[in-house]
């Protein structure tokens, strides 16, 4: 079997992505990196994003988008998709997917469980760029350095909450995976993918000791594969 | 969108692609009588203005052939007069196009640089 990771046990992150009270207010995104490629003569910039790597669940999801040229009306509204309520990504996607140029990639549990999460995101985030209608010259990566995906690239720890192609592809991919998730809660309908998405929330765990773990879950993952019987301590 | 946004647009787009490709932009949106010329730049020795057109895609006709022969006298021209004000009227220079296309959202399509687009 694959590797433990031991990932996925406590996941804070985005877990539920609801503005929650108290909070300082989200950072404005804006376009200061696509414009400082455009400077440097890179004409089709993408910001990429990744999703999904934290659950025991489903696949990790990536979003590519290159911005149009002229400045849109809802640019102002973008911000990093943990920061907006479901309900405000679900507005936001079609806006963004309308005028900007998106792609989406992603790779299975599986891929994960066999690649490691490392490389199983770089797949996602290469068929992401794959799906856009012209490879970008440019791109700009949420958090660390990854691999070669094609393009130059320039990673942006935070990029999700500061670049503002990066935050429109965190809400495209966001909303993607939560939809999937919400779809393979009808082929599995025991552990309440709809509801968590497939990260580790008590109820999920729950299930997931009564019922063992489905097609879609990671085993190379520690509670899915505890919960397997796979994990002999 | 509006034409000048998009025509703003394309002109950010044309002016970082030929920054790329060596050219030093000198001015950007020079007017005179003549009318206006959208970049002015140099190639090593040679003074270079710039025609920038944008269409978004799947508008009537190619942005070349919206380029008239009025059009193209006019550039010549204000280049002309351009060169009498700033530069060195017996120097070398040309006139070139870029053409920018955009997809109906705004997103780059295609680019292409004509050299010597407009004959002297």
């Amino acid at each position: 079997m694959g590797r433990l990771t031991g990932k996925g046990a406590v996941q804070s992150r985005d877990r539920e992505g609801a503005d929650r009270p108290g909070r300082a207010p989200a950072m404005v995104p804006d376009t200061s990196e696509e414009e400082a490629c455009l400077r440097l003569g890179y004409l089709t910039v993408a910001g990429v994003d990744e999703v999904g790597r934290g659950p025991l669940a489903g696949p990790v999801v990536a979003a590519a988008v290159v911005l149009p040229s002229c400045r849109g009306a809802w640019w102002k509204e973008v911000r990093d998709s943990k920061a907006l309520t479901p309900l405000a990504r679900a507005r936001l996607a079609p806006r963004i997917e309308a005028e900007a140029a998106v792609g989406v990639g992603l790779a299975s549990a599986q891929e994960i469980d066999t690649r490691g999460l490392t490389q199983a995101t770089r797949l996602a985030m290469q068929r992401a760029l794959c799906s856009l209608l012209a490879p970008p010259d440019f791109l700009l990566v949420d958090g660390l350095p990854t691999a070669w995906l094609g393009a130059p690239q320039r990673a942006i720890v935070g990029g999700d909450a500061t670049c503002l192609s990066i935050a429109a592809a965190s809400v495209v991919a966001k909303l993607f995976r939560d939809r999937l998730m919400e779809e393979q809660d009808r082929c599995y309908p025991a552990y309440g993918f709809a509801r968590h998405r497939g990260y580790a929330t008590p109820d999920h765990l729950a299930a997931l000791r009564s019922q063992g773990p489905c097609p879609i879950h990671r085993v190379s993952y520690r509670p899915v594969a505890e919960a397997a019987g796979l994990l002999l301590l | 969108m509006s034409r000048q946004t998009l025509g703003a647009a394309g002109e950010r787009l044309a002016r970082g692609y030929l920054e790329r490709q060596g050219y030093t932009i000198l001015a950007a949106n020079y007017r005179c009588r003549w009318g206006e010329i959208d970049l002015v730049a140099s190639e090593g020795e040679t003074m270079v203005f710039v025609e920038v057109r944008t269409l978004r895609d799947g508008a009537f006709g190619t942005p070349e052939e919206s380029l008239g022969p009025r059009k193209a006298l006019h550039l010549r021209r204000a280049a002309q007069t351009y060169l009498r004000q700033h530069g060195d009227p017996a120097g070398e220079w040309r006139i070139d196009f870029v053409a920018v296309v955009l997809s109906a959202g705004g997103v780059l399509r295609d680019l292409r640089l004509l050299r010597g687009a407009v004959e002297e």
